[in-house]
């Protein structure tokens, strides 16, 4: 009998805890818990409340809370640098942006990817949670053709697929506040009442979750690694989509001979551009280099007004 | 006793795992015939669709839509059950952790909550963003044609 008891109490904190228990369930729990004799009422509301807890807790942000997170760092940082919305030109970067982002594994967001040039001499570029990749017009103005351009757009939707913005701000914390607030949704629910949700604990959660991205893609940057990690994946999306890889290394290139020059924007938050170099040719292969289509030279000319 | 075992053995046998389906997690998206970006479109689906999986493959959720059978990309969809409304919670055959309640946690709610702290951050140009920076899959397709890609 004992045993039975034992194996009833396990199947039931299982059940609520981990399995395909249904709401209904969650409500009779505490009573039927406290009949098997091994916990009292009160006792066996805690267990179960704690086993909720437990199940309610959120491992990572779904793809509408890392759009909403997205939307508030591009808030931020379009306040600083305006978008530059040139029809042609906007159109042609989320063109590259998506031949790009379709190639990759992570090819479509909640909000989809949008590709944007903003208004800064520095060279720079970064991505939001989501899928917003932003572009400084000075880092384009450097740039000698479609493939490169295309580099740079890459490394940033390495980024969005590797959830590097999201992932750094995806502490113990923020996950508390999503799982107290999913708890308050559910409970709210089940006792038919009406509530508010937990909007200060939300908002502040919000607000600590864009600082910690915004200082990544402006002051600390992400890891070494997740770097070279976004690089490495940049070259594989150029190839897959029939773009020439090498233009990454050329890209890298033209940021090296700028060294020293400029000490913002991507130089203050990725390793030196001879290191990512280095790193990258001794993980890729470039030995089927392609070579760059004229098609695409001319559309780069005439779109970006560059002379032939 | 005997009551709460059969209660145990009974929740077990009825309570549906939703093991074979797949919930759609980005506002909209596409059913394709075949498990390519660019392949014609047999079904849209939005936000929260529930849709039946039959397999998996390089990146690709084959599902049964419309009577038909097609793809999406695996990102576009969820194992969780998305659910709108806090009252649909009580409904469904699912705990929390099998459960995304849609428009909580981050949401349009707290973003309102958020700009009134914040109101130097430029919601209105994220939105002019969204609307103006974008291509559309037969823009997108032209353009890999017309450039040699792939």
């Amino acid at each position: 009998m004992r045993a039975i008891r034992t194996f009833s109490l396990f199947s039931f904190i299982c059940l609520v805890g981990a399995g395909c228990a249904n709401s209904a369930l969650n409500q009779i729990g505490a009573s039927a818990l406290a009949s098997t004799g091994y916990v009292d009422s009160q006792q066996a509301a805690g267990l179960l409340s704690s086993g909720q807890k437990i199940v309610a807790s959120q491992e990572e942000l779904t793809a509408e809370q890392e759009y909403y997170l997205g939307r508030a760092v591009s808030a931020k940082v379009l306040s600083s640098f305006p978008p530059k919305l040139d029809v042609a030109k906007t159109k042609y970067l989320n063109e590259i942006g998506m031949t790009l982002a379709s190639a990759s594994d992570s090819p479509e967001t909640f909000g989809g990817y949008h590709f944007v040039v903003i208004d800064s001499p520095t060279i720079n570029a970064m991505s939001a949670p989501g899928g917003f990749v932003f572009i400084s017009s000075g880092f384009v103005r450097e740039l000698p053709d479609e493939d490169s351009l295309a580099a740079v757009l890459a490394h940033e939707i390495a980024h969005v697929a590797h959830k590097d913005g999201a992932n750094a701000v995806s502490n113990a914390a923020l996950f508390s506040a999503l799982s107290e607030a999913s708890m308050q949704g559910a409970s709210i629910a089940v006792s038919q009442t009406s509530g508010a949700p937990a909007l200060g604990l939300l908002t502040n959660a919000l607000s600590d979750s864009v600082e910690g991205v915004m200082e990544k893609l402006l002051t600390k940057g992400f890891d070494r690694s997740q770097e070279y990690g976004a690089d490495l994946y940049a070259a594989e999306l150029l190839r897959k989509a029939g773009y020439n890889p090498s233009a990454l290394v050329k890209v890298l290139q033209i940021l090296e001979a700028q060294t020293g020059k400029d000490n913002a924007g991507w130089f203050a938050t990725h390793p030196a551009p001879a290191d990512r170099i280095e790193e990258l040719q001794d993980e890729f292969s470039f030995a089927e280099v392609q070579t760059t289509s004229s098609a695409r030279d001319a559309r780069f000319k005439s779109v970006m007004g560059r002379k032939g | 006793m005997r009551s709460l075992l059969l209660l145990v053995v009974g929740v077990v046998l009825t309570s549906p795992c939703y093991a074979d389906d797949v919930w759609v997690q980005v506002r909209e998206s596409r059913v394709r015939a075949k498990p390519l970006f660019y392949a014609t479109t047999i079904q849209s689906v939005k936000y929260g669709d529930r849709l039946s999986k039959i397999g998996e493959e390089n990146g690709w959720v084959g599902v049964r839509a419309g009577g038909r059978e097609g793809y999406l990309p695996l990102s576009a969809v969820s194992a969780k059950v998305i659910v709108f409304s806090s009252a649909d919670v009580a409904k469904v055959k699912a705990d929390p952790s099998e459960l995304v309640l849609a428009g909580k946690g981050f949401s349009r709610e707290i973003e309102q909550s958020f700009k009134k702290d914040n109101t130097s951050a430029r919601f209105d140009l994220v939105d002019r963003v969204e609307r103006e920076a974008r291509a559309s899959s037969g823009e997108v397709e032209r353009f890999i044609k017309q450039g040699g890609l792939k």
